[in-house]
């Protein structure tokens, strides 16, 4: 009996990619299409009754109830009755689902509108008559969704990418290489991240740190009135990071002929504290004697406890970051975008006043190295310095932590130096600065190129100046999650190299390009680069080093 | 089968210069469409950059045919050879939506040689 088996490796491990792409993308998607189901399906839930029959009914109680939930304590309660079909029904369902609030105003207020004996209009599901909501709500998780659905693009995607692309290449002999060239969908995929993020930023910055920080400012025309503390209590609840703790304190006031209770402590007071904070809170009003709550002269329902701004409220800046790295994502990308539809555009179009002499404009001006500087000291020494306080209070406690202080000395250094940078940056703001106008303005390969320097400033403090003129490759790849750039010379010209007091302020140089070089180009990861890079010795003083990028065109056609 | 032949055979192209010559196709099945790309694109250390300069497209073609193309090559970029950089001319001829494809490599710069800086 003969058995004959035929293999084909390079078919073996082309099914085990693709079924191991399947599975791993294909759970990124199902998991992504489960979230996003549930979340629809709990936003129709809630937008429901908006579609449902409008019927009359009478208010028969109205107050607030506590849940026994700490981090939505308090409910309106809202008893009405209604008539469907001859038969009477009774409801106590505000919202089709939640309405619990830690705010106790919030809670009032919306029962407030409601008076016993008063007739209202409740809606009243058509297949359900007992199911009954005196309000509709607004489906907030909803902006959730570009959460589950990141999930279900990157599956679907993964998806599109494990079947398509191999399919494509069956049968071909020759790559297409042209096949991979990208129409700017990566920068509209980046612009579009970038954005999502400055909503969702948006969205969460806005309720969490721009309207309280208004109410404050409006509360500050608010009057001072008498108020009596009348309770305080701990509100702790569990979440994923652990347990989170708010102070709930409520006190009453007399204004505009009655009494009102609240328990707004401050305009902040939904963000959750640590337990000492909320601890600190409790002890501050518990024992008050003659507390004093600030009330809207215009709506006395309005008050507040406190109107300081406390460090607690910077955290409502955190989401800040979000709308600022999206910003800066989107902004890339469009800059990207622009770039390639430059490329793209005809050569023709972009000679316009090309041959004009232009002033250079530095890569990175002083200042923005300062900014930059800071910015790294700031986020390296804010990071380190937790733990640096970690260290420390184990050494006042009596404890050290060996291993964490010798481990953090590294990262310590790397903080004092980087703000050794800063103030390195900060002196060189007082150098001479050079200004630097180019003829043509932007040469082409075979131009004679001449440039004028001019040190604004005190430019006798030069020692020396060296002006050079650098074409470049710069070739960036990934590797793993880093993206590495590898930069070669190919050229340097030396316009200027002086000690000549006399030299130094202003003078001119010219250089005949090469016709035999390579004109400047830039492409998403490839770029030749073309500088005019001005060194400057001070004695004692950090030195002037700024570099000015040029564009080289390449030879006209008519030239050739 | 795909064959992609310039007129006079010279795959050296000064910048603003008329590139001609003729694509062929013989397909086993009908095609949604034929295309003749003339682009250019990076190896090297780098993550490729490609850029398509100009499409001829000819669209439900019969199974076997061909077409004349005349392409002015553009002012830049240069084909270059660097360290890190190897910027190279192409024209392709491909097949969709199967992705079947035949190249030509071609040199456009003002000298018969690539600007070299390796």
């Amino acid at each position: 009996m003969n058995i004959s088996i035929s293999t084909s490796s390079g078919s073996q491990s082309g099914c085990a990619g693709k079924g191991f792409g399947t599975i791993f993308f294909g759970l990124f998607f199902l998991l992504g299409m489960l979230f996003t189901m549930l979340i629809l399906g709990e936003a129709w839930k809630q937008l429901a009754p908006r579609f449902w029959p409008r019927v009359d009914c009478t208010i028969l109680a109205s107050g607030v109830t506590n849940t026994d939930d700490d981090k939505s304590p308090y409910k309106p309660q809202v008893r009405y009755g209604y008539e469907v079909g001859g038969r009477t029904f009774e409801s106590e369902r505000f919202f089709r689902s939640g309405g619990a609030t830690a705010s106790f105003d919030r809670a009032r207020d919306r029962a407030a509108r409601y008076h016993p004996g008063n007739r209202a209009t409740c809606r009243v599901s058509p297949s359900y008559p007992d199911l009954a909501v005196l309000e509709t709500s607004i489906p907030w998780m909803i902006f959730v969704i570009p959460f589950p659905l990141i999930f279900v693009a990157i599956g679907g995607g993964g998806l599109w990418f494990v079947w398509r692309g191999s399919s494509a290449d069956d049968g071909a002999e020759v790559t297409s290489i042209s096949q991979q060239a990208a129409s700017g969908r990566g920068q509209k995929i980046m612009i579009g991240f970038g954005l999502l993020f400055v909503v969702i930023g948006c969205a969460v910055f806005v309720p969490m740190s721009l309207v309280p920080s208004v109410k404050l400012a409006i509360s500050m025309t608010w009057q001072e009135t008498p108020c009596e503390i009348v309770s305080t209590r701990l509100r702790s609840w569990s979440t994923d990071d652990g347990t989170s703790y708010r102070a709930d304190v409520h006190y009453t006031y007399l204004a505009g002929g009655r009494e009102w209770r609240s328990n707004r402590v401050d305009f902040f007071s939904f963000l959750s504290t640590g337990r000492n904070s909320a601890r600190a809170t409790l002890d501050r009003y518990r024992n008050a004697r003659n507390a004093i709550c600030w009330v809207d002269p215009g709506n006395p329902a309005k008050s507040v406890l406190d109107r300081t701004l406390r460090p607690k409220a910077l955290f409502g800046l955190i989401p800040l970051v979000f709308v600022l790295v999206g910003a800066a994502f989107a902004n890339h990308g469009r800059k990207q975008l622009k770039q390639r539809s430059a490329r793209e555009t005809v050569d023709g179009e972009e000679q316009q006043s090309s041959d004009e002499p232009l002033v250079l404009k530095p890569e990175l001006r002083p200042a923005g190295k300062v900014g930059g500087a800071l910015f790294f000291a700031l986020f390296w020494n804010g990071i380190v310095s937790i733990f640096v306080w970690q260290a420390w209070k184990g050494w006042q406690a009596g404890s050290p932590d060996w291993f964490l202080t010798i481990f953090l000395i590294p990262f310590v250094l790397v903080g004092l130096a980087s703000f050794g940078f800063v103030g390195h940056f900060l002196l060189a703001l007082a150098n001479p600065r050079p200004r630097l106008t180019l003829m043509p303005g932007r040469p082409r390969l075979g131009d004679a190129l001449r440039l004028e320097w001019r040190f604004t400033g005190r430019a006798t403090r030069l020692g020396s100046v060296r002006i050079l003129l650098e074409g470049r490759e710069e070739a960036t790849y990934r590797r793993g999650t880093d993206t590495i750039t590898e930069k070669e010379i190919f050229a340097t010209y030396d316009l200027i190299d002086t000690r000549n007091d006399w030299e130094i302020p202003q003078g001119t140089a010219e250089q005949l390009l090469p016709a035999d070089s390579m004109h400047s180009f830039s492409a998403d990861a490839n770029k030749i680069i073309w500088e005019i890079k001005v060194e400057g010795e001070i004695a004692r003083w950090p030195d002037v080093s700024q570099n000015f990028p040029i564009t080289i065109r390449p030879m006209r056609i008519e030239d050739l | 089968m795909l064959t992609l032949t310039t007129t006079d055979g010279g795959s050296w192209f000064k910048p603003g210069e008329l590139i001609e010559g003729v694509a062929t196709w013989q397909l086993d099945e009908e095609v949604e469409a034929i295309e003749v790309r003339l682009f250019w694109y990076t190896s090297g250390k780098g993550t490729q950059d490609v850029g398509i300069v100009r499409v001829l497209r000819t669209d439900s073609p019969n199974p076997t045919g061909h077409r004349e193309f005349s392409i002015r090559a553009p002012e830049s970029p240069y084909s270059f050879s660097g360290k890190l950089i190897t910027l190279a001319w192409a024209i392709e001829l491909v097949a969709l939506p199967s992705g079947e494809t035949e190249r030509l490599d071609l040199r456009i710069g003002p000298q018969p040689v690539e600007v070299d800086h390796s």
